[in-house]
């Protein structure tokens, strides 16, 4: 599956001769060539919350007793650890969804006058790996584009929600015909970007004003964008992996909230096997619409939205319940590839929480965190002051240690967290 | 009509700026000398600030650390912020030593003069507002004027950043380039839909025919236990009893759009077995892009058939299909399913006789935008392949390379209203030639050059140099504030020809564009971000508690604030109907939610309330209600906030890190205000909540759907069975507690409902139009208001205040400012 790949075919297939820093990370990556698995990285987000009554034991430890939520992960116990008591600081924001944007990155006070959004944890850990695999991330999403992955100054990067375009952009061969129309795409696209930039030049040169930080963005942007086209050509020379599983039906119906989110955790251990990329975020979108589940017949958000009726309560769980017996086929999934001796597994550190602590009040605080493999030990529930919450971040630095960066700081984090 | 002029001072809430000395600006500097203000302002901090904020301070203020270097943007903002906690006088605070009054106004006019000078100067140097790019919605209009096109195209954009302003202030806008790559699909995409040379379609009228659709026989046929049954057909006509996406699209019936235009799309349908009226409507649906649209919904009354029609854009592959709501169940209880065959159920429904399709309406094909993007070219018809590849062949006036040249001229006249030099167009020209040279196809050649204008920095950026703007700039900054996307041509007409600048000739085209279908862009967008209408689908009411509420109803609250909002506009009427009204806006769907008698038919039209109604202003919209709520519960705090922050421009501070939020509870044991009392008992809460939710108490009286409520709606102690079709069986609440929407405002001004609060904040008139000033001018510049900015809104509200602060004198006073004119 693995070819060499030398600097000359790089220098080939951009079609001129340029030195670009990416070219030596490509030319020292593929950990996984001298022998151990690389670590990887995949953050789940399920918006609207978990009944918190229904997942958190009475008592943290490694004998604590099983919940209603626990007992559907209960084959995986010895995987995953439950954590109780984090949280981002200052999440009252705008709109109460607003915590949303803002999972990954930790800013404060999200949609408030003069806010921006910062870098996301996954984009952070994308910048530091270089390309040594196809795609630096992938961010995927139950339902339209909104992901939580967001560039250094703060732009979201759309999602991919549809399993049958990741495969396609992931495994699908396309014929030399489609392979030859697809890099004249890329040459015409760089040379587009050549000429705005060049534009974008005399335009600044043309006016005298002195504030020019939006065009030296854009500037900056289109180089980059051109860049990254480079680096998609690059790649073009490297067949894409051999999977043997056909290439995935979308389902169309909105409604379908377990279906949509069941396919792309199926392709999760795809995507890592094949090493196409190493950081995956998903979220899965609250939505409004009555899901196709037995028994439920009022949507997931205003279930959400309980107000404490038990009939409610009674039907939320039956979503959620689901979306974790979800998460428990993705870590079965995970745990029956092995890669090396090894389980996959064991190489890949899996979040799996949401945004909201209490859905029904909208609370940003005492947030359902789960994590999973990566080599953590696993097998217990934490659980952190519930006044006086953890910083979130303090996982993320956990995580990017793990993932093999030696970050020390992330977000709001004050140290890793010690779990 | 203004009750009072006053400035709103019972609400506690004193103005920004109250305070400006009469000649101010005028002879600033005489005189004076900054030095010596200097001192003045030294001496004032030492002896009445210091010895809280300094070095060894808890707050965020420490005065040694806080030079008087205002050209720091930093430091700058602070000394603002206490120059407005003095002139509050919020500072010093009670129980420390307090300023002579004389030395506190002596003190402040210093320092306002000093933050004056200094906000000027960078003004004057730099610009007051720095170059920005088009928001995603205006890149968007300005494709489709450009190319004649419809589609969606923002949401190949990133969303705007959610900084809670507006998306055209430059401080807040982001680049990447995620948007880059954006902005080059959107342009492709634009391109793809108005280069249209595929096989000719027909474009007369064809029948989308249910009667005879094998697929509607299907359905008809269909036992109730595999999902069908629902529907029948009688001698002549399908009916329906529950609008049903599935069995009446488009594309599975025999009709898809050939290619992306308009079309007209007429129904024949009329009410069955009706008790009341019902709703007969059109949806579009795409499942590739996983969006759905309501297109157009008419009344249906009596046994009279009914013909409407609606014109739409649709792409090849879109579904449309006929929709009923508003249906109510059989006066049995009983619903479709158990009540077979459908021919015998005594519910309301729909008969639809005939759907007739026309389109794409195009006068000619080559359609006249495809035609018109290749100026010195002719198309001969070439069949070939199939009906997707391309049917026509150029014919060049001289050869391929000009042919490019004259679209490269002409498309870039449109996007910069300019004439590009010989060298120019060339380099656009470069772009192509290469694949000239290797026999590519000449339109996919020629679109490589349209593509680069179309993401040009110049067509993308509004960038220029500081001071006042050139004709050409100052038309930009017209239309994209009225239009929200380039000038036409006759605005560019009186631009080049340098008339324009005259403010008689300005004014005359704000008042054509007001009355252009174009200024709909403007209103919409307008008040989306301004009042909030964009979230109105951020959360959907609870199915049993508000069954009422669907996309017919959704789409009516909208267009009455955004009809009232343009009337305002239009009809030059005070900026006090805002706060209250005798009129507003309603269709017939709309009236019977508010319990108004006497409005017939889907058209949305002025509606006469007469004076003190709960429903004047805009606090008495369902659209409002709606936005600040959440789907099942309101809370005081959010609609308290609401008012001061988006009506009256004054937003409270944020909470206290920490603060909880409160649990909703519609069990029906305790309402709302008994869990805010805490708010009222608890001092630290009180400092601010004692403004914040007594408004929200006013608008207690509206549910989450905008319903006038004497009790709240509770779900406690029902048993629900799983339902399945008709809307009304789910009306499963009962009625809760009493509402109570009394209050006391900060002043002690007590009020018993919503009228009686609409009567004091009436008095904020001044208040309301200097938010929407504000708000005005930052939409327009895409700037925020600066210090030096806030004798211009002062200057404004002067000269408007005698008529009232009419709403269209307010626009034309935002365009004649000096904030508008200069960069």
């Amino acid at each position: 599956m693995r070819h060499s790949f030398t600097r000359r075919t790089a220098l080939k297939a951009s079609g001129i001769a340029i030195t670009l820093p990416w070219l030596e990370s490509m030319a020292s990556g593929f950990a996984s060539d001298s022998g151990a698995s690389p670590q990887r990285m995949v953050l789940i987000c399920s918006t609207l919350g978990l009944y918190s009554p229904a997942l958190f034991p009475s008592d943290p430890g490694r004998n604590y007793r099983t919940t209603e939520y626990l007992k559907i992960l209960e084959n995986h116990r010895k995987d995953f650890t439950l954590i109780g008591g984090l949280s981002h600081p200052d999440q009252s924001g705008k709109d109460p969804h607003d915590s949303e944007i803002t999972w990954l990155t930790s800013a404060r006070n999200p949609g408030l006058g003069g806010f921006k959004n910062t870098i996301s944890v996954d984009q952070f850990a994308a910048s530091q790996v270089g390309n040594q695999t196809r795609f630096r991330s992938l961010s995927l999403s139950t339902f339209t584009q909104k992901s939580q992955s967001y560039t250094t100054n703060g732009v979201m990067i759309p999602a991919d929600e549809k399993p049958s375009a990741v495969f396609e952009k992931l495994f699908l061969k396309g014929s030399p015909r489609e392979i030859k129309k697809n890099r004249q795409y890329l040459a015409q696209g760089r040379s587009l970007l050549d000429f705005v930039g060049e534009q974008t030049k005399a335009l600044k040169r043309k006016s005298s004003t002195r504030d020019h930080r939006q065009l030296d963005e854009f500037f900056q942007a289109v180089r980059k964008a051109e860049s990254d086209l480079a680096e998609s050509e690059a790649w073009m020379d490297r067949p894409k992996p051999d999977v043997n599983i056909e290439k995935p039906k979308d389902i169309v119906d909105p409604s379908d909230l377990i279906g949509r989110t069941q396919a792309l955790f199926n392709l999760i251990p795809l995507i890592l096997e094949t090493d196409s990329t190493r950081i995956v975020s998903v979220v899965i979108q609250g939505q409004s619409t009555v899901p196709k589940i037995q028994g439920v017949n009022a949507g997931h958000h205003p279930l959400s939205h309980h107000g404490r009726d038990p009939d409610k309560i009674k039907q939320l769980k039956i979503i959620e319940g689901r979306i974790l017996n979800c998460f428990g086929s993705l870590l079965n999934g995970l745990g029956n590839t092995t890669e090396k001796g090894r389980r996959l597994l064991d190489s890949t550190s899996v979040l799996f929480g949401s945004n909201l602590g209490n859905a029904n009040a909208h609370d940003p605080r005492n947030l359902p965190i789960l994590v999973a493999g990566g080599g953590f030990e696993h097998g217990k529930y934490v659980s952190f002051d519930r006044l006086n919450n953890r910083p979130l971040c303090n996982l993320f630095v956990s995580l990017l240690n793990q993932f093999g960066l030696e970050t020390e700081q992330f977000g709001t984090s004050t140290g890793p967290l010690d779990f | 009509m203004i009750r009072a002029a006053s400035i709103a001072g019972w609400l506690g809430l004193q103005v920004l700026v109250p305070f400006f000395p009469a000649g101010f600006g005028n002879h600033l500097f005489a005189g004076e000398i900054a030095d010596e203000i200097d001192r003045e302002l030294g001496r004032f901090v030492n002896e009445f600030c210091i010895s809280c904020h300094d070095s060894s301070t808890t707050t965020r203020l420490d005065f040694t650390k806080t030079s008087r270097d205002f050209s720091d943007q930093r430091l700058f903002q602070r000394w603002v912020r206490v120059f407005d906690r003095l002139e509050k006088g919020e500072m010093p605070p009670a129980g420390e030593s307090q300023p002579d009054p004389a030395v506190r106004k002596k003190f402040l006019a210093g320092l306002e003069k000093r933050l004056y000078q200094a906000n000027r100067k960078r003004q004057q140097s730099r610009g007051r507002v720095p170059s920005r790019r088009l928001s995603r919605l205006q890149y968007e209009h300005t494709l489709q004027d450009l190319l004649d096109i419809g589609g969606k195209l923002a949401r190949f954009l990133p969303p705007e950043n959610e900084s809670g302003s507006f998306d055209v202030i430059a401080a807040q806008q982001e680049m990447s380039p995620v948007h880059v790559r954006g902005f080059l699909k959107a342009a492709e995409t634009a391109l793809d839909e108005a280069v249209q040379l595929g096989r000719q379609p027909y474009r007369g009228k064809r029948s989308l025919n249910y009667f005879q659709s094998p697929y509607i026989q299907m359905w008809v046929d269909r036992p109730t236990r595999m999902g069908g049954g629902t529907i029948f057909k009688t001698g002549t006509d399908v009916v329906m009893f529950r609008g049903e996406n599935h069995v009446f699209r488009s594309d599975h019936n025999g009709y898809r759009p050939p290619v992306a235009g308009r079309y007209r799309i007429t129904v024949r349908a009329a009410a069955y077995q009706p008790r009341s009226s019902i709703t007969l409507s059109l949806k579009r649906q795409n499942d590739v892009q996983g969006d759905s649209e309501l297109f157009a919904a008419w009344d249906l009354s009596g046994k009279n058939y009914r013909e409407v029609s609606t014109t739409h854009y649709l792409r090849p592959d879109d579904f449309f299909y006929v929709s009923a709501d508003e249906l109510e169940p059989a006066p049995d209880g009983k619903v479709i399913y158990n009540s077979q065959p459908a021919s015998e159920f005594r519910g309301e429904g729909v008969s639809i006789r005939s759907v007739v399709i026309e389109g794409p309406l195009e006068g000619s094909w080559p359609p006249d935008r495809t035609q018109a993007l290749f100026p010195a070219t002719r198309w001969k018809h070439a069949p070939q392949g199939n009906r997707n590849t391309r049917q026509y062949q150029p014919l060049f006036e001289s050869s391929a390379a000009d042919s490019i040249r004259k679209a490269i001229s002409r498309l870039a006249w449109m996007a910069f209203q300019r004439e590009l030099s010989p060298e120019e167009i060339d380099r656009f020209l470069g772009l192509a030639q290469p694949d000239v040279a290797n026999g590519v196809e000449f339109v996919e050649a020629a679109k490589r050059s349209l593509k680069a204008i179309l993401v040009s920095p110049e067509l993308i950026f509004l960038a220029g140099d500081p001071g006042a703007l050139k004709d050409g700039e100052l038309a930009r900054r017209l239309s994209f504030f009225l239009w929200r996307s380039l000038p036409d041509s006759e605005l560019v007409e009186i631009a080049n020809e340098k008339k324009l600048v005259e403010n008689g000739t300005l004014l005359a085209q704000v008042d054509r564009m007001i009355g252009s279908p174009r200024f709909d862009r403007f209103v919409n967008e307008f008040l989306d971000q301004w009042l909030d209408l964009d979230q109105i689908d951020a959360t959907t009411p609870d199915y049993f508690l508000y069954p009422e509420y669907d996309d017919v109803l959704r789409r009516a609250m909208l267009a009455e604030t955004r009809e009232f909002f343009k009337h305002l506009v239009r009809d030059n009427l005070s900026v006090s109907n805002l706060v209250d009204s005798e009129f507003t806006f309603l269709n017939r769907r709309l009236a019977e939610h508010y319990g108004v008698e006497g409005v017939v038919g889907e058209q949305v039209r002025r509606v006469n309330l007469g004076p003190n109604h709960v429903r004047g202003g805009i606090l008495g919209q369902a659209s409002i209600a709606k936005v600040t709520a959440n789907g099942t519960v309101t809370t005081p705090v959010r609609r308290g906030h609401f008012i001061l922050s988006n009506l009256l421009g004054l937003p409270p501070d944020p909470p206290p890190p920490g603060v909880g939020s409160v649990e909703p509870d519609t069990r029906g044991a305790t309402t709302i205000r008994e869990v805010l009392g805490r708010h009222q008992s608890e001092e630290s809460c009180a400092v601010c909540h004692r403004k914040i939710d007594p408004p929200g108490f006013a608008m207690e009286v509206f549910d989450p759907v905008g319903n006038y409520r004497t009790r709240y709606r509770s779900s406690r102690g029902n048993d629900r069975a799983i339902n399945v079709g008709l809307r009304l069986l789910h009306k499963e609440y009962i009625l809760g507690k009493k509402v109570d929407s009394a209050g006391t405002t900060p002043q002690g001004d007590d009020f018993r409902n919503i009228q009686e609060y609409k009567n004091l904040l009436l008095k904020s008139s001044d208040q309301v139009a200097r938010n929407v000033v504000s708000r005005l001018i930052e939409f327009s510049t895409g700037g925020e208001i600066e210090f030096a900015d806030r004798e211009v809104v002062e200057s404004i509200l002067d000269a408007t205040r005698g008529e009232g602060f009419p709403l269209r004198s307010l626009i034309h006073q935002v365009v004649s400012s000096r904030l508008f004119r200069n960069r």
